[in-house]
């Protein structure tokens, strides 16, 4: 018959064998203390009651049935007071599963407080192993003890200061190589270190083999392998504690390497600084810290040191100052030698999902194949899904404006026409498009969470490689597809001047989120399900455009750039709900807070033009100056309103919308009425191609620091966007 | 170790964290950590997260030129791409070993 807790006799201690029930259930079991071959004692059995254990130091209650599901083995009673006192550092990196070890070690004895005069959480505990009591301080998670943070410094001064009998330090199996540098670091100082090698299970299921006695033998300290989530392994670790500190173990640790150019240095500087270290602190490692250029010991030392010889201090570090590269570099090599020895990583298991995926959407004909379809396929769902409903509210809007002008038909006509043309006309009908801007928000926000829009970025830099246009140029292109302003701004990163005033001026033609906006709501109202291959070609003819121009530029002025770069491209994943709808709630806000101000502004500029004197369109301010424009804008086949409307884009790329809106009211029936299919393509190309806004062609200014320049990249958008526009309608007409 | 990574990226070969670890023949994630340490000595600048995310949290003249920007609250295109460069101090440390390098 097998012996569970429930069995027990209030006194009784038995040692835990087995846990039955479901994995998460265990689990939390485990997290609790109940872990295989730690001792529990049966404190109190009440009852039809809970039965109160005893456990790690810690009194837990148990419901019967709970109990029944703990299987023990009978002990002999040791109940003794502890003969010693042990204490012990828990380091790691964040996320190592530490603070699991931990609370599987002390059970429910914790303690949480703060590190003296600090606010970062100290917490201790304890917990009783073959009679002597061990005392756990979990440091504070950090990535090395070089003193970036709080957290660093709070880390190795516990350590130089408390002098712990031995420092646990946890590591993820599965990432080993990113873990080992803190190891690299603790080895240095003066406390015993084991290391306990966490997440087996997860290296494991990732392919990883990690050979624990290997590494053992590599590091040369002792190497418990285990899974603390899962309770595995923590038997092991408090063997591997009690032997360690009661010397049965081997500790030679194998220290990282100092390059033989740097020690005479460094024994120069020990010998120099040997008088003034603080007695906590070893002299070697304090000289290796201030070649490393650690603030902390030098601030330290300055003020234990006369200023004339940290002024020699202070010469010889300033000579070795990127001595630090070869320290860290030599860690590096080491946790390569360590890693190589202990971890083997099937072939097949290197390949992972992203890698698999990015031979694909990486590669030059693929990857671009793919962009080209995604991109298409983002268009296509603005459009199929976004326009019908654009339509249904522009109709609404549209009954609303003559409800409007009705119900105000006692008040003056002005009145009437105000609320109803300029401010419905204008607000209202670019509000309705809030839904096809919706689904395109959606549509980006996927790609970026996704991981793909990075990989878009990587294809566009080999799209500018092959125009000639690598370097640095390629960033402030890649960013310009957000917004041209920071794009152009990012220029200041070029060094060479000229490069930098050519990359500033090409930047204009990528087409920004708002440029594409606007696209895409028009391209629907004269192109209906066709709208996404136009708008996909439009695109594609902004990047033609580019590339031309990069490559005149390139013979130029780019043949001596160097490219001094390298991309990290993330890893993909699911898409986050909240992420996305963070970002498509952000974006439709700073819409609806520019409909707000800047459109309804020019919107109500526009219709009192349009308005007075006469109250016809046709006899107003602005129709009398749009006759002017009448002759250029028949070259392009496009009423004088139209012309008009994407004059006022230049001081914001919205406002064509609003303008056309205020000026024709329901833009789904009327431009198809007004504009023929052919003006229509070259309208939209002629807004691709058109001057910037004033905010990138200000930041163009700042950056070119030349009124010459910026007028020429005016000057020059004005011209490609005619003759574009220009072009298209006259082929069009002949065709 | 570090100075041949800092070499790499300063001669444009390898083009991403990819390529770099091929190069030097070791792992993405050993190359990921190495570049991390860079940046915390200061001797590379991670361009994207610093251009990307101007208009949110910038420096005060990017923030204030995105200002008339619709999109400016969500302006992050290719923020999760970081782009490493060298630093003024990265720059420095290379010409300082050009120099040493004769000797």
């Amino acid at each position: 018959m097998e012996l569970s807790v429930a069995d027990l006799k209030p006194g009784e201690t038995a040692k835990v064998r087995k846990l039955a029930g479901a994995r998460g259930y265990v689990a939390r079991l485990a997290a609790l203390g109940f872990t295989i071959g730690a001792p529990i004692k049966l404190v109190r059995r009440n009852q039809g009651g809970p039965l109160l254990v005893s456990l790690r130091g810690t009194q837990i209650a148990l419901g019967f049935s709970e109990a029944e599901g703990i299987l023990v083995s009978p002990v002999e009673e040791e109940a003794k007071a502890p003969q010693a006192n042990y204490t012990i550092a828990l380091a790691g990196q964040p996320n190592v599963g530490k603070s699991t070890v931990f609370n599987l070690l002390t059970g429910m004895s914790q303690h949480v407080g703060n590190w003296t005069g600090k606010t970062v959480d100290q917490k201790t505990g304890t917990y009783d192993y073959h009679n002597k009591q061990y005392s756990i301080v979990d440091l504070p998670g950090t990535y090395s003890l070089s003193a970036n943070s709080e957290e660093e410094l709070i880390a190795r001064d516990y350590i130089l200061r408390d002098h712990p009998d031995l420092v646990v330090a946890v590591v993820d199996a599965a990432t080993l190589e990113r873990n080992l540098y803190l190891v690299a670091e603790l080895l240095l100082l003066p406390a015993p270190v084991l290391l306990a090698c966490n997440m087996m299970d997860v290296a494991e299921k990732e392919g990883i083999k990690v050979e624990s006695a290997v590494l053992e033998k590599a590091i040369g300290i002792p190497v418990v392998p285990m899974s603390a989530a899962r309770g595995q392994g923590m038997e092991e670790l408090e063997a591997a504690i009690e032997a360690m500190l009661l010397k049965k173990t081997e500790y030679h640790p194998n220290l990282p390497a100092i390059l033989p150019a740097h020690k005479p240095v460094l024994e120069g500087l020990e010998s120099m600084i040997t008088a003034y270290v603080p007695a906590i602190y070893p002299r070697d490692w304090v000289a290796l810290k201030l070649l490393e250029g650690d603030d902390a010991l030098s601030a330290l030392m300055k003020g234990a040191m006369p200023e004339a010889e940290w002024k020699a201090v202070g010469t010889l570090l300033y000579k070795h100052e990127d001595a630090v590269l070869d320290i860290a570099g030599a860690r590096y090599q080491w946790i390569g030698r360590m890693v190589r020895a202990a971890v083997v990583e099937p072939p097949a298991s290197r390949i992972g999902f992203t890698t698999r995926v990015d031979r694909v959407l990486t590669h030059p004909l693929m990857g671009t194949a793919a962009l080209i379809l995604i991109m298409g396929c983002v268009f296509w769902l603005t459009f199929s899904v976004g326009s019908p409903i654009q339509e249904w509210l522009g109709n609404i809007m549209g009954g609303l404006g003559d409800s409007i002008r009705h119900g105000m038909s006692g008040a003056p006509k002005w009145t009437g026409e105000l609320i109803a043309g300029g401010v419905l006309g204008g607000l209202g009908m670019v509000l309705t498009f809030l839904p096809i801007l919706a689904i395109f928000y959606l549509a980006l926000g996927l790609l970026e969470d996704t991981g793909y829009m990075a990989r878009a970025a990587y294809l566009t830099d080999r799209f500018m490689h092959m125009m000639g246009l690598h370097g640095k140029s390629f960033m402030p292109i890649v960013l310009g597809f957000g917004c041209n302003v920071p794009a152009v701004l990012g220029t200041r990163i070029i060094e060479s001047k000229k490069a930098r005033i050519q990359t500033a001026l090409l930047v204009p033609f990528v087409p920004c989120t708002a440029r594409l906006a606007v696209v895409s709501i028009l391209a629907p109202i004269f192109f209906g399900k066709s709208a996404f291959w136009v708008t996909w070609a439009l695109v594609g003819g902004n990047l033609l455009v580019l590339a031309i121009l990069g490559l005149i530029l390139h013979k130029a002025a780019f043949e001596d750039e160097h490219v001094a770069f390298i991309m990290e491209l993330p890893l993909y994943h699911l898409p986050n709900p909240k992420t996305i709808g963070i970002y498509i709630w952000q974006n439709l806000v700073g819409f609806l807070k520019k409909a707000g101000s800047i459109i309804l502004v020019a919107s109500l500029i526009v219709w009192a033009f349009s308005y007075f004197p006469t109250g016809s369109i046709q006899t107003s301010y602005l129709g009398i100056f749009g006759q002017w424009l009448t002759p250029v804008s028949r070259l392009l086949g496009l009423p004088w309103q139209v012309f008009v409307a994407l004059l006022t884009s230049f001081a914001a790329k919205e406002n064509t919308v609003a303008t056309l809106s205020v000026l024709y009211g329901n833009l789904t029936t009327a431009l198809p009425a007004a504009i023929s299919t052919a003006a229509g393509l070259g309208l939209l190309a002629f807004q691709m191609l058109f001057v910037p806004c004033v905010g990138t062609i200000a930041a163009i200014k700042q950056e070119t620091q030349s009124i010459k320049w910026t007028v020429f990249s005016v000057v020059l958008m004005l011209v490609l966007s005619f003759g574009a526009g220009f072009s298209i309608y006259q082929i069009g007409r002949i065709i | 170790m570090l100075r041949e990574l800092l070499e790499l990226i300063a001669s444009g070969r390898g083009g991403t964290v990819e390529g770099i670890a091929r190069a030097l023949g070791l792992s993405v994630a050993e190359i990921g950590d190495m570049l991390s340490r860079l940046l915390s000595l200061g001797y590379i600048e991670d361009f994207a997260a610093s251009c990307a995310s101007s208009c949110a949290d910038g420096d005060e003249k990017k923030r204030s030129a995105c200002a008339d920007c619709s999109m400016s609250a969500a302006c992050n295109f290719g923020a999760k791409a970081h782009v490493w460069i060298l630093s003024e101090k990265g720059k420095n440390a290379l010409k300082a070993e050009e120099r040493r390098i004769p000797e």
